[in-house]
């Protein structure tokens, strides 16, 4: 460990595959892991297009690196690429409800192809019916922008709410966060296709069942493994969250399902232990 | 936060959630539906009116929940509780939640064990 300064070099160009997407996203994660203090910088000279799979953990890293006292700065930045950070409010996310004069009102998104990053409590530290119903409105808004945006209609509807409630809801349930976050991007080309990225900071999937002391898997990998069999924390009522989501997004919408939790990384199918850990992240 | 209190002859204390106002037109964290009734009496209530009106999406989670609540208040304060006004949509999702039926089998994964010779960058390339 020590205090210096890292520059990562980052190449994502629009038709960049999520792959190497997340081959950078861990690039800047190994250099993070290697500091105590100091700075990151994110050099994007070479780069003419942000995913949400790669700019949604980085906001998110950014702010848990703050924390800790190492600062994640983007320099050579185009203008494009400056204004378009600054309309998805990647510096602070966007605070549904806030009266800021910095943030775009939320219907300034109805003809975009995007949504902001946006957050949402997760009611960790405790939750009134107040702040529920909050919570609620963000994600219900989420929800209705990105109707608006890709004309949804019946299953497509329905399937999209599915997917982001059962995800969003499991960050609530067992990260034991304050907040977790989310992003997306809609393409148009190709037939049209939804990048969406839900991220949080918390316990990993070990984590809670290492908290629970259940079924004790040996590593984050087999801690995925149960998960994707549907081996709840709470329950055998519970524990259908993450398996029927998947199931709906690559048999039902023919999408590609990517979740990321502490080393371990699902991807095609494929569970495969990553170079790094990302406790911090996971993607769905 | 209220909740429209309805005096009725027959029941002294009946009270009507008009939850698309209460909470939202899209219901999806397990959380609110344990919250839903904490600012009632319910050692006072008699009935409970759970009035979907303009609630277009419940999420499994909200719904399963929700029932599981809906169980105690019957069970432990002999609240009786109805629903009213669902959507088809909303309905279906009850209807699943309520039948209790076995998790299917889930879609296989492979662990990739990485051999020596093949890093994670090429793995993931390759497939």
């Amino acid at each position: 460990m020590s205090i210096k300064k890292e520059t990562v070099y980052l190449k994502i160009k629009k038709n960049t595959q999520i792959k190497r997407q997340i081959l950078c996203m861990l690039d800047v994660l190994q250099k993070t892991n290697t500091l105590t203090k100091g700075t990151i910088q994110l050099d994007f000279s070479k780069v003419d297009f942000i995913h949400p799979f790669f700019i949604l953990p980085i906001h998110c890293l950014r702010n848990e690196l703050k924390s800790k006292g190492i600062k994640l700065n983007l320099v050579n930045i185009s203008k494009d690429t400056e204004s378009y950070l600054d309309t998805i409010s990647f510096e602070k996310g966007y605070r549904l409800g806030s009266k800021s004069k910095n943030q775009k009102p939320f219907n300034f998104y109805h003809n975009k192809n995007y949504i902001p990053i946006v957050s949402f409590s997760t009611g960790f530290i405790g939750l009134n019916m107040s702040e529920s119903s909050n919570k609620e409105t963000v994600l219900s808004k989420i929800n209705s922008l990105l109707k608006r945006q890709l004309d949804l209609r019946g299953d497509y509807n329905i399937a999209m709410r599915y997917l982001i409630s059962e995800m969003t809801d499991n960050i609530v349930e067992h990260a034991r966060v304050k907040k977790g976050w989310v992003f997306a991007h809609f393409y148009r080309e190709k037939g049209g296709f939804l990048d969406l990225c839900i991220v949080d900071n918390g316990h990993s999937i070990l984590g809670s069942y290492d908290r629970i002391k259940a079924k004790n898997p040996k590593n984050d990998i087999e801690a995925m493994e149960l998960a994707l069999q549907g081996v709840s924390t709470k329950g055998k009522e519970r524990g259908y969250g993450i398996r029927t989501s998947r199931n709906m997004l690559e048999e039902g919408l023919k999408g590609n399902f990517i979740m990321i939790s502490g080393n371990a990384m699902l991807i095609e199918g494929n569970i495969i232990q990553m170079p790094t850990s990302c406790v911090v992240l996971f993607l769905p | 936060m209220r909740y429209n209190t309805v005096q009725r002859k027959e029941m002294k204390n009946t009270v009507s959630i008009k939850l698309a106002k209460i909470i939202a037109p899209s219901i999806s964290f397990r959380n609110t539906a344990t919250k839903l009734f904490d600012a009632l009496e319910l050692k006072e209530l008699e009935s409970l009116c759970l009035d979907f009106k303009d609630v277009e999406f419940v999420s499994r989670s909200f719904t399963h929940q929700l029932l599981l609540e809906i169980s105690r208040l019957k069970s432990e304060y002999s609240i009786s509780v109805s629903i009213e006004n669902t959507s088809s949509l909303v309905n279906k999702t009850i209807e699943a939640v309520e039948k209790p039926k076995s998790k299917s089998i889930a879609k296989k994964v492979k662990v990739i064990n990485l051999s020596k010779d093949m890093s994670f960058d090429k793995f993931l390339m390759s497939i």
